[in-house]
């Protein structure tokens, strides 16, 4: 059975379904072929049951601290089942809207496995229905990648995705990989009751986010009793007495051997391209990531990949910044992804936010930079919260006082980046934030003062 | 026939000459025998006298010292000589008008035009609508250090925004020589142009620069403000102005055109009282006097003093109270009397090739009156192509305290005044 397309897209995770949506609001005939579920990993795997699970880990941390606020509550524990149910509960919900949102836009979608043959023609490997479309969007996602130690083959390991199908707690946690998911999971599941240690490779654990807000949360994780472990590696995991793992670990001080009910693996996720036929075609990879240029086309004219697929980001909402980008390139827009703007947040217990360049990634650029901070534990809001010990941080340059990057950990960091994000989506001015004015009391004070320190002229701070 | 103005020699052992002040302006018609220019040396000041009567035009400016035997000026024997004698030196075509503008109080604000670039907004084409220009702020920055005119840029941002990689793209391919006139300074264009450069200067800011700096943007940010000009007749002004400066000595004054048009501004208020206005919160106060700013450039900056309760002076009290401030503004001597309490301000572009502009509104000010150069050129007069003077007045208000219709009426009245401008000595 053969059908043309004006696009086919490859997956149909954020970048892909987004990109199908854009595609078709431009009237190009689309289909999708998603081998597994709609959404991807974000929807189904990744940051939607995460956040439900973190929603519930805060709920549980309220209960725990209501009587900072003078309200008397007895904490009794959570229900793991009913906490599992109403994630999935979430996650289905959005589920059936990605699900109509196809329909709604007249993208046919096709559950198999896509496999490309040809300039043009894709091949569906589990019913071989080959389709042909006039371009091709690869936005086939990534998978959680293990370390190559032994030990680690997939069995008496997890990755995020496993956990998060679990049924059940552990009583201890070994968190390999100190990067944003492994914290993420390590923050929740140490609200749930359990013992988490994390262990990383580098000298400091999320070491790809700005300096401060790294500090803050190990600050964080160590006040809460989950215990870190930087500069060391895992050399192997075996099993030991009673179902419990052992990891045999190396750290600066010598080896150590860590015993914890199960290992969840964090350190890194690969590109999903195996059985794609990228080869074949000559499509060139980079590190194992499907390579594209700054308008989202691969090596091959007519074939784009957006998304995790591309090891760009790691972003849901980049993947569908990039989804948009791709499609609307090859309708013969100019558009370009900027990076610089994509925020990030990580929900380590305090939230963290982070966009735009770092102070040693902007020095290091050759920016003569300044920066400007304010604490929060001169902010009303978070006072009247308890939740003072957090801060924004604001990266800029001399000579035109450009915002180049804005990071901060705190209530509602998550949300607050986004004035960041627009800012430098917009190329603005740290006067530009002076002139705005900002709601009173609110954390995001906190963003114009951190502006107002910078430029010598910090009234609160 | 033109005549040369040469330095004299006041003795057998002067050799040179400091031009001091001239006595009529650029342009102006001098007859021959009066006192045009007072001369300084060593010795003595001295006046000088016409040789000929003619179109003055000046080539020493005061303060300068000019060899004795050399040339200060000419006196243009017609319109014609004058028009090819100013051609060629640069300066603007004169009129009766504009030198006596430069004259009195009514210096331009010309920092205020420059400024307009500055904070962003594009300079009004005459003749085409005004047009705002989306940038976002740090191209806007680039653009006005770097002189480009953010206009002449394509944007490749968001919905064709201008960013600041279409700035630097701009001024790289303009390269160091391409398109930059003999005599420029051409230190500024792009950086691409090989070989070790010199470092750009640093002006540090005056602290008046930095409170004008700091004024402009700050008006720009907080009002509604937009601009409307017409294009007026001129010609029986200038025709009465001339009558009265002829009449000078019985009126106690030297009126100037920049007087009349500062009266023509003060009347027009009497009928448009939300032209003489603030916002104060909610509400729109409404003066019951007008207190008249008059834009002044000196060699400290841009100032405007207030000439208080305009509205109830004779245009002969009028132009005496403009001199007055205008001479104590460039000597420095202005109180914070002076420069507190303006209601509405005028700016005065008009010894400038100047047509239309967008003035800033002096905050908490809601309107500001710009007058462009009076020059002759064909119009329409009376159903027949005739040679008229005409001028641009240009209006910037804030849209928040009134509508176009409104501000339609204050143009019109304006206009009114200018040409029928007998109504003005009511």
């Amino acid at each position: 059975m053969r059908e043309k397309y004006d696009l086919i897209v490859i997956g149909g995770g954020p970048a892909g379904y987004v990109g199908a949506i854009r595609a078709a609001q431009l009237g190009m005939r689309t289909m999708i072929i998603e081998k597994d579920r709609l959404g991807g990993t974000c929807l189904n795997v990744g940051c939607i049951p995460t956040k439900a699970l973190f929603e519930s880990a805060m709920a549980a941390e309220t209960a725990k601290r209501a009587g900072l606020f003078g309200v008397d509550v007895e904490y009794r524990g959570i229900n793991f089942a009913e906490i599992s149910a109403r994630k999935d509960r979430v996650v289905a919900g959005l589920a059936a809207g990605v699900k109509y949102l196809m329909k709604k836009n007249g993208v046919h979608v096709a559950a198999g496995s896509a496999r490309l043959t040809g300039p043009g023609k894709v091949e569906d490997t589990e019913t071989g229905a080959v389709y042909e479309g006039d371009r091709i969007l690869i936005a086939a996602g990534s998978e959680n990648a293990l370390p190559p130690v032994p030990g680690f083959d997939g069995r008496n390991v997890l990755g995020s995705t496993e956990l998060l199908r679990a049924p059940s707690l552990p009583r201890s946690l070994a968190v390999v990989g100190g990067g944003v998911i492994g914290c993420e999971f390590a923050g929740i599941l140490r609200s749930f009751g359990v013992n988490v240690t994390i262990i990383e490779l580098q000298p400091g654990i999320l070491a790809n986010m700005e300096r401060e807000c790294a500090d803050y949360a190990e600050r964080e994780f160590a006040a809460r009793g989950v215990r870190l472990m930087t500069s060391t590696k895992v050399k192997a995991v075996e099993d030991g007495a009673d179902g419990e793992k052992r990891l045999l670990c190396e750290a600066d001080h010598g080896e150590e051997i860590v015993y914890a009910d199960w290992v969840l693996t964090a350190v890194g996720r690969k590109a999903r391209t195996s059985g794609l036929g990228l080869e074949a075609l000559g499509i060139e990879t980079d590190r194992g990531f499907i390579a594209v240029n700054d308008h989202m086309e691969t090596s091959v004219p007519g074939i784009y990949a957006a998304g995790d697929v591309t090891g760009k980001s790691f972003l849901a909402h980049a993947a569908y910044a990039e989804g948009s980008v791709a499609v609307e390139n090859m309708m013969g827009g100019n558009r370009r992804m900027n990076y610089r703007a994509v925020p990030s947040a990580v929900f380590v217990n305090t939230e963290l936010g982070s966009v735009g360049l770092r102070e040693q990634e902007a020095r290091a650029m050759g920016y003569d930079v300044i920066t400007g901070s304010a604490a929060l534990s001169a902010n009303g809001k978070a006072l009247t919260m308890e939740s003072s010990g957090g801060f924004v941080k604001v990266v800029s340059e001399r000579k035109n006082h450009e915002i180049l990057g804005i990071h901060m950990a705190g209530p509602a960091a998550s949300e607050l980046v986004t004035v960041g994000a627009g800012l430098i989506g917009m190329e603005a001015l740290m006067e530009d934030v002076e002139n705005a004015i900002y709601p009173h009391p609110s954390i995001s004070e906190a963003i114009r003062e951190a502006c107002m320190a910078a430029l010598g002229r910090g009234v609160h701070m | 026939m033109s005549v040369e103005l040469i330095m004299p020699k006041a003795g057998l052992t002067n050799t040179d000459g400091v031009v001091g002040e001239w006595k009529f302006g650029e342009g102006d018609w001098v007859e021959q025998g009066q006192s045009i220019l007072e001369i300084e040396n060593e010795k003595v000041t001295m006046e000088y006298d016409a040789p000929a009567a003619g179109f003055l035009h000046i080539i020493a400016q005061t303060g300068e010292t000019v060899l004795v035997g050399h040339c200060m000026g000419w006196l243009a024997a017609d319109r014609e000589e004058y028009g090819m004698m100013s051609g060629v030196t640069g300066v603007a075509p004169a009129d009766y008008s504009t030198a006596d503008r430069e004259d009195t109080a009514s210096k331009c604000a010309e920092p205020e035009a420059e400024t307009a670039g500055q904070t962003g907004r594009a300079m009004e084409d005459c003749a085409a609508e005004s047009r705002s220009v989306k940038a976002s702020p740090l191209a806007r920055k680039l653009a006005s250090e770097s002189g480009a005119d953010i206009g002449q840029i394509t944007g490749s941002g968001p919905a064709g925004r201008i960013v600041a990689g279409d700035v630097e793209a701009y001024l790289q391919s303009r390269g160091p020589a391409a398109a930059v006139s003999p005599g420029k300074d051409e230190g500024r264009s792009c950086e691409k142009a090989g070989g070790a450069q010199e470092e750009p200067a640093r002006i540090p800011m005056t602290s008046v620069r930095r409170a004008v700096a700091e004024r402009m943007y700050r008006s720009l940010h907080s009002m509604a403000q937009t601009s409307d000009s017409v294009e007026v007749d001129a010609t029986e002004l200038t025709i009465l102005r001339r009558r009265l400066v002829e009449q000078r000595d019985k009126i106690g004054a030297r009126i100037t055109l920049g007087d009349m048009l500062a009266r023509a501004t003060v009347k027009m208020l009497d009928r448009h009282p939300l032209g003489n206005a603030s916002i104060e919160g909610n509400e729109i106060v409404t003066y019951p006097y007008v207190n008249l700013s008059m834009a002044v450039a000196t060699d400290y900056g841009l100032t405007s003093p207030v000439v208080k309760n305009a509205d109830r002076m004779s245009l002969t009290e009028l132009s005496l109270a403009l001199k007055d401030v205008a001479a104590r503004a460039r000597e420095n001597r202005l109180t914070a009397e002076d420069l507190s309490g303006g209601t509405v301000t005028v700016t005065n572009m008009g010894i400038y090739p100047v047509d239309c502009f967008n003035a800033i509104i002096n905050p908490p000010q809601s309107l500001i009156v710009g007058f462009g150069r009076a020059v002759e050129k064909p119009a329409v007069y009376a159903g027949e192509i005739a040679v008229r003077t005409m001028m641009w007045v240009s209006v910037t208000y804030d849209h928040r305290v009134f509508d176009g219709s409104e501000i339609g009426a204050i143009m019109a009245d304006l206009k009114k005044y200018i040409e029928y401008p007998d109504l003005i000595l009511l």
